[in-house]
């Protein structure tokens, strides 16, 4: 009872920290939660679709009946902004979570049992960190095609090696501490030192890692689509939107520069939350994540 | 230190194995047969086969490895099916535009990187550092496909001062290379800045606290040589790791920027092989591309090696 009266209290202190960071940390939760509930919800706030055309009212500027104006084929933007935001957090949420947990599990596993299965895929790792993730889920898209689920997973691969790098060298550095081994020396068997110390120790500095990747995946996202090998249109993804809008760029700027401001605007909330995160779980990692 | 370096190189060539693998393995696994899709669907059937021999396509997988990589260390990575040329040729013929790009985004990010972190480090809590700190935390999470195109728009459509796209090589005309090639550099340098900046920062904090600063400045000694001397020499170590894994960023960003600004340089050329499913292409590039990585790193990791001795130590003794 006590124990777990102190761990409430703990979580509580933490979660004190992280909002009483200042108002900053407090706004970039707002605006992803915003962006999330946009998302979620986005036929409720619009009442067109997103692909719907009105080929007589194209590249127009904001008006009452499009609040952000239309695009090349007279689709509303507004719209495609809120269903690209979808796209976008679906797609970054599925391959950040495919990604922390398989990476972890096998960063985890190779810094635990060491030897030659640490090796292999500590030097498979190393040879995928040497290809940048860009190239890496360019090549990946051609091979898995385009949909939002085949998406998800080729940037969840691209980036899998930053979980496993770090999980590997915490649990390096975790397995050295007196806990872990008075545990070993009565004989605890070993996966449960496993599940009950090590990944319970590994979680703060993986969380801020998760929380910071879902920016990255968004940028990759956004990158791969803008290259024509990610979401394929009429599907709007903020990406395929600042390509499309391009070639418009001197009619109707808004259709290419608006998808940018969102993602700059999710990509640093993101970062943000993370760094308060960071702060709020262990400030010793300061510096190091 | 011997020891070191002989260590580092067996580690860097079994990745490089490692990636031809994967590299190779991109053929065997891309949906339908290359030589169909080299000479389209219409071609006759004998036609299709003659080109299977001729591309080793008959042989068994380990061969087809073993001829595939035998030729690209002869320097032959074979031909492109899209431009029906030597890949190798191709590669020389754009790397100059790649270069041209990529270096002096790499050296003005290093730059002016190392200088913002120093500098907000050093004037902890002031308007300078909420300036960087902004600065940064904005740059990092801004795609550089956007900075392109948010450039081009300021600067090429509203202010009329600088070309919207096209690439002119520095030694034909350099001014024109200036003026074409200030956007693209920019907009790849914003975010490697950032995040130098943003490191740089940190490990410069880091450094200031330590006790054997304190200990400088109880003696007496001046807060600008306490800071030159002693605090940066040890910060900017870890910053020549970050530089290493800015290379892979690097890569990436230039080939965003290659197809903003239409220069015809490696990055380019991928996107239009990964499109056309040009698999000798994909290959090679990835190839090259890693080789370019890991060679980066193999060099930060031996000047890591002579800049901070404890390094050396462990991973000689390991």
């Amino acid at each position: 009872m006590e124990l777990t009266k102190t761990k409430e209290q703990l979580f509580l202190k933490r979660v004190r920290i992280l909002f009483g960071r200042g108002i900053i940390v407090k706004i970039c939760l707002v605006i992803i939660l915003l962006f999330i509930f946009a998302a979620i919800f986005a036929p409720f706030f619009t009442t067109y679709t997103p692909t719907e055309q009105f080929l007589m009212n194209i590249l127009a500027g904001p008006s009452k009946d499009h609040l952000l104006g239309t695009d090349q084929l007279g689709r509303d933007v507004l719209t495609r902004l809120l269903y690209g935001a979808r796209i976008s957090l679906f797609i970054s949420l599925l391959a950040s979570i495919g990604a922390a947990t398989i990476g972890s599990i096998l960063g985890i596993l190779a810094g635990y049992i060491g030897g030659v299965i640490e090796q292999v895929i500590m030097r498979l790792t190393d040879a995928h960190l040497s290809i940048p993730p860009l190239v890496m889920s360019m090549v990946l898209a051609v091979l898995m095609g385009g949909d939002m689920l085949a998406i998800s997973v080729v940037i969840a691969i691209s980036v899998i090696s930053t979980y496993i790098r770090v999980s590997d060298s915490l649990v390096l550095s975790i397995k050295e501490n007196d806990y872990i081994i008075a545990v070993e020396q009565i004989g605890q068997k070993k996966w449960k030192i496993l599940f009950k110390h090590l990944l319970p120790n590994c979680f703060p500095p993986l969380i801020v890692i998760f929380t910071m990747n879902l920016g990255v995946a968004i940028m990759i996202e956004a990158s791969l689509s803008y290259l024509g090998l990610g979401i394929a249109p009429p599907t709007p993804s903020w990406g395929n939107m600042v390509a499309d809008g391009y070639k418009y760029l001197i009619v109707n700027p808004l259709v290419a520069l608006l998808p940018g401001f969102c993602i700059i605007l999710i990509v640093v909330s993101f970062n943000i939350v993370g760094d308060g995160l960071r702060d709020a779980l262990d400030p010793r990692l300061r510096g190091k994540l | 230190m011997i020891k070191f370096i002989i260590k580092r190189l067996i580690l860097c060539i079994i990745v490089i194995f490692l990636v031809s693998l994967f590299a190779f393995s991109i053929m065997q696994i891309l949906p339908g047969c290359p030589a169909r899709l080299s000479l389209g669907t219409e071609a006759p059937q004998e036609a299709v086969d003659a080109l299977r021999i001729q591309l080793n396509l008959d042989k068994p997988i380990a061969t087809q490895y073993l001829l595939w990589i035998g030729n690209a260390l002869q320097g032959d990575l074979g031909y492109s099916i899209t431009y029906n040329r030597p890949i190798v040729l191709m590669l020389k013929e754009r790397l100059p535009r790649t270069l041209g790009i990529g270096l002096p985004a790499l050296l003005i990010s290093v730059v002016v990187g190392i200088a913002f972190g120093i500098l907000s480090a050093v004037k902890r809590g002031t308007k300078t550092d909420q300036f960087v700190t902004l600065f940064s935390t904005i740059g990092v999470g801004t795609p550089e496909f956007w900075l392109g195109i948010f450039g081009i728009y300021l600067f090429a459509i509203k202010l009329k001062i600088l070309p919207i796209q096209g690439y002119v090589s520095p030694s034909v005309d350099f001014g024109q290379y200036i003026y074409r090639a200030v956007l693209p550099v920019l907009s790849l340098s914003i975010t490697l800045v950032a995040s130098i900046a943003r490191q740089t920062r940190s490990n410069m904090l880091e450094v200031i606290n330590q006790e054997y600063i304190r200990t400088a400045r109880a003696y007496g000694i001046a807060e600008r040589s306490v800071l030159l001397k002693y605090a940066l020499k040890n910060a900017l170590i870890p910053v020549i790791t970050i530089i290493g894994l800015q290379v892979r960023r690097i890569i990436g960003g230039t080939i965003i920027i290659e197809n903003v600004f239409n220069i015809s340089g490696i990055g380019s050329m991928l996107r239009i092989a990964v499109m056309n499913r040009d698999y000798l292409i994909i290959q090679g590039t990835v190839l090259i591309i890693s080789l370019v990585v890991v060679g980066c790193n193999f060099v930060v990791d031996i000047l890591y090696g002579v800049f901070d001795p404890r390094i050396r130590e462990r991973q000689g003794t390991e």
